[in-house]
């Protein structure tokens, strides 16, 4: 379409009237201080939380999320071989004696302590259940007992073999 | 020719005085000085807002999509490596955004701006267009806006697009071209059959 066609310049001539389409005034003032007070709201907003912070250093550095990630395994794993170690030296077994659950020194390890009441007597089997329901015909009598024929029995002790 | 012209700087080409200004600004801008980019803005908003507000032909989203193309641009600036001429780049912005945006948005009423610049009423072509040309001599300059404007939504986003850059921003088939990432046949080509759609729409108007 040739640009001298009169019928061209005829439409040329009509569009051209939108220039004068103009925003209310002052419109282009105000323009770039509105864009600019948008641009810091949006960079305040992007840090306003300390968790969003930490995420974006993660977005804008991998190098930093993957330091992180190595620091936080390397923890971990000291972790675990601290709590091997406090396990080793300190080792724990269930109470059995009484009535009431608890945590102790394995049997074991208070008779080589012992040095009066505790190392004048060894857990038997029985005494590892001081509290254990057994039947009261007697162990082995019926595998099925009813709940009614079961009952407490004290912990059994017995004097250490010298 | 018309005050409007005057008003809005002609596109930066590659090479004046404006783009090697726009290239030191850019410069600044990048080592973040945001006052240079706010100059940035007020050499380009106008024509920005124009091409946009004939895109849309809605003040509102004009704004809207103005403001988001000048912010994603301050975000990608970084990334801009002189290539084009920062106009050319931001237009791209704002243009592919509008584009999307316009694609996303339903058919709404359009709003058109009830400020028509005064000096319309002296400009020699727009004086000439009603008293000579048209038979329509009692044509309402309101009633002539929402033609043009209604007649321009009938046209699809790229051909639209087209007609706004080339017949009312007055930028050439190569800066179009590079806008558009398309050559300068392409422009042309559709040019014409927007040329030729907005003939037929108007033509009480141009007969």
């Amino acid at each position: 379409m040739n640009e001298s066609d009169p019928n061209i310049q005829k439409l040329q001539n009509l569009l051209s009237c939108k220039r004068h389409e103009q925003p209310p005034p002052g419109y282009f003032e105000r323009f770039p201080d509105e864009l600019r007070r948008r641009l810091e709201a949006e960079e305040l907003g992007e840090y306003s939380s300390l968790w969003h912070w930490f995420v974006t250093q993660f977005d804008a550095q991998p190098i930093v999320a993957c330091a992180y990630g190595v620091a936080l395994s390397g923890l971990l794993l000291a972790g675990f071989n601290l709590s091997d170690v406090f396990e080793s030296e300190v080792p724990l077994a269930p109470v059995s004696a009484g009535p009431w659950m608890g945590w102790a020194p394995p049997a074991g390890r208070v008779a080589d302590q012992s040095a009066g009441f505790a190392g004048r007597y060894q857990e038997t089997a029985a005494a590892t259940f001081p509290a254990a329901l057994i039947p009261v015909n007697g162990i082995g009598s019926s595998r099925f007992a009813s709940p009614n024929s079961l009952q407490a029995r004290p912990a059994l002790f017995m004097p250490l073999e010298n | 020719m018309m005050e409007a012209v005057l008003v809005n700087p002609p596109p930066a080409a590659a090479d004046t005085p404006i783009a090697v200004e726009d290239r030191v600004l850019v410069k600044q801008a990048q080592r973040g000085d945001f006052e240079a980019y706010d100059e940035l803005v007020r050499r380009h908003q106008e024509r920005i807002y124009a091409t946009l507000y004939n895109m849309t032909s809605n003040h509102e989203d004009a704004h809207d999509l103005a403001q988001e193309a000048f912010i994603k641009g301050f975000r990608a600036l970084k990334s801009f490596k002189g290539e084009a001429s920062f106009f050319t780049w931001i237009y791209r912005i704002a243009v592919n955004r509008t584009i999307n945006f316009l694609k996303q948005r339903k058919r709404r009423p359009q709003m058109s701006l009830n400020d028509l610049d005064y000096r319309v009423e002296h400009d020699p072509d727009f004086i000439a267009l009603i008293s000579e040309n048209t038979p329509r001599r009692d044509l309402n300059l309101l009633e002539l806006q929402e033609k043009l404007n209604e007649a321009m939504q009938k046209l699809s986003h790229i051909h639209r697009l087209v007609v706004t850059l080339h017949d009312i921003q007055g930028l050439s088939h190569d800066e179009i071209g590079k806008i558009m990432d398309c050559n300068t046949g392409t422009v042309r080509s559709r040019l014409f059959y927007a040329r030729q759609q907005l003939q037929a729409y108007l033509s009480d108007y141009l007969t």
